[in-house]
């Protein structure tokens, strides 16, 4: 009778790995027809190991790989796999009778393209300022797949926290908040866009104030089609609790303007952006303002 | 491992966000990527969503693909890392969901097998072994229930285990020795007569 010790069960696992020569194999199996006892702890484990073996696999979800589709096509918003049978014709139209129209009135007028987008002139509003114990910046990736930390190797592509990304909420089409627009963007918030990521970013340290002086900064302004509430749900979840606020019937999220572009893409899907100008006394920070349906930006009077 | 694996030509696809080949690869691998996130977290709504994830950060990522390792063992790589930290999110968020959970697989061992005196030899070679490995597996700890999975269920070397979970080919084996004992017993306690 054999007490069964570590050795042996490594000798277990070699055998049942296949890990043993033939010599060490037939020895084995020698001691196994010798001891009855080594013989039915053997049994025991060849029975476990055989099962994990045999597991069969459970197979997913049959619309798992259109699930993996849907959200590719999501995340880049249309950029890939979109729909291949959707009418690309009348937006082509579209397009051609924007640019006939710019270049109508800019010869009619005697203006500049370029002119028609200028920005609107400064608006001195009133906003509050950033508490000083803000939290830091959300350093998740917009689109919701955490970027490695950089402590991983290259090829890790390691979540940077146990949170859980962002992503995994509820798709905005088909939440609570409603019917939203469309997941594609304003032209004019792309190109906004565009030219946001070929700003060079700022160094300014964060929340320090100017000293006598106030600067004007650049504030984002997206028009939803959304009740309030359901605007501030829908914002909360994108941006997180610490970024997001009410102001006056309007949902404002802070950012740091190294990090405003995702920030914004977050939301570009939501209706057409607007880029504003504000005075403030705090360097690099921005604010995105979501308009509910039928609200506007703060005029000076408010 | 997959034959898609050594396609360097398969893989430029990829790198170029072909669909049709991104389709491909999830095909090829969906089974086995849902396999290992569903028995990580034992829940099959979670393991979907996560297996969904999963694909999303490959398509996003495989620009960081060098190919120092087999695309298979890389992509294995990634849903390991997503499970740890849905492992994490659900044990801080939904503490109780989880003792639910655990509370079935406690149920699925005690039922109805262990009210018979069968040695776990004899109770494993029903068709209800794929349950208690199941039920088995989502008591171990995190660490060996992985090993286990990578080894004993999809059967990868221990080099291309230790290269996923990022430790040494001697942890991989010393955690699968302590897996495996842990496993057996558990399964084993529940019938001893």
């Amino acid at each position: 009778m054999t007490d069964v010790n570590e050795a042996h069960l490594e000798r277990f696992f070699a055998y049942l790995d296949g890990e043993l020569s033939d010599e060490e194999r037939s020895a084995f199996e020698a001691e196994l027809e010798r001891d009855a006892s080594l013989r039915a702890e053997f049994a025991s484990f060849r029975a476990t190991m055989e099962a994990l073996h045999e597991a069969a696999h459970d197979e997913p979800a049959p619309d798992l790989t259109s699930g993996v589709q849907s959200r590719i096509r999501r995340r880049s918003r249309g950029r890939f796999f979109a729909a291949k049978n959707a009418p690309r014709f009348p937006l082509e139209m579209l397009v051609l009778l924007f640019a006939l129209v710019v270049g109508g009135i800019a010869l009619v007028t005697g203006t500049g393209p370029a002119r028609l987008f200028d920005l609107p002139a400064p608006s001195p509003i009133d906003l509050p300022e950033r508490a000083p114990d803000r939290a830091p910046a959300d350093p998740r990736d917009p689109d919701g797949i955490p970027d490695a930390p950089a402590n991983a190797p290259a090829e890790a592509v390691v979540p940077s926290s146990g949170e859980r990304p962002p992503t995994a909420l509820p798709d905005p089409v088909i939440d609570e908040s409603g019917t939203l627009a469309p997941h594609v963007l304003h032209e004019e918030g792309q190109a906004l866009l565009d030219e946001l990521a070929s700003t060079p970013r700022t160094s300014a340290p964060l929340g320090a104030p100017v000293a006598g002086a106030r600067r004007i900064e650049t504030d984002w302004v997206i028009s939803t089609g959304l009740s309030l509430e359901a605007l501030e749900t829908l914002t909360r979840r994108r941006a997180g609790r610490q970024r997001t606020s009410v102001h006056d019937g309007r949902v404002v999220v802070e950012g740091d303007l190294v990090d405003v572009r995702p920030l914004v893409e977050r939301f570009a899907e939501l209706g057409p952006i607007e880029r504003v100008r504000v005075p403030r006394d705090v360097p690099g920070l921005t604010r995105i303002w979501l308009l509910p349906e039928g609200v506007s930006f703060p005029s000076e009077t408010e | 491992m997959d034959p898609l694996d050594d396609d360097p030509e398969f893989l430029a696809r990829l790198r170029r966000r072909d669909e049709a080949a991104f389709t491909e690869l999830v095909r090829a691998w969906q089974g086995r990527v849902f396999g290992l996130t569903f028995r990580m977290l034992g829940d099959r709504g979670e393991a979907e969503d996560l297996s969904q994830d999963v694909f999303v950060t490959v398509f996003k990522a495989i620009d960081t693909f060098r190919g120092d390792s087999r695309l298979g063992t890389w992509i294995l790589r990634i849903a390991t890392n997503h499970c740890h930290n849905r492992l994490k999110y659900l044990a801080r968020r939904h503490h109780k969901r989880k003792k639910d959970i655990d509370d079935v697989h406690e149920a699925i061992l005690d039922h109805p097998l262990g009210q018979v005196p069968l040695g776990p030899e004899r109770a494993l070679e029903g068709a209800q072994a794929g349950a208690l490995v199941h039920a088995g597996l989502q008591q171990l700890d995190e660490d060996h229930r992985v090993v286990i999975i990578l080894r004993d269920i999809e059967q990868l070397s221990y080099q291309e285990i230790a290269d996923i979970l990022d430790v040494a080919e001697g942890t991989v084996k010393s955690r699968l020795f302590r897996a495996r004992t842990s496993l057996r017993d558990r399964i084993a306690r529940r019938y001893e007569p």
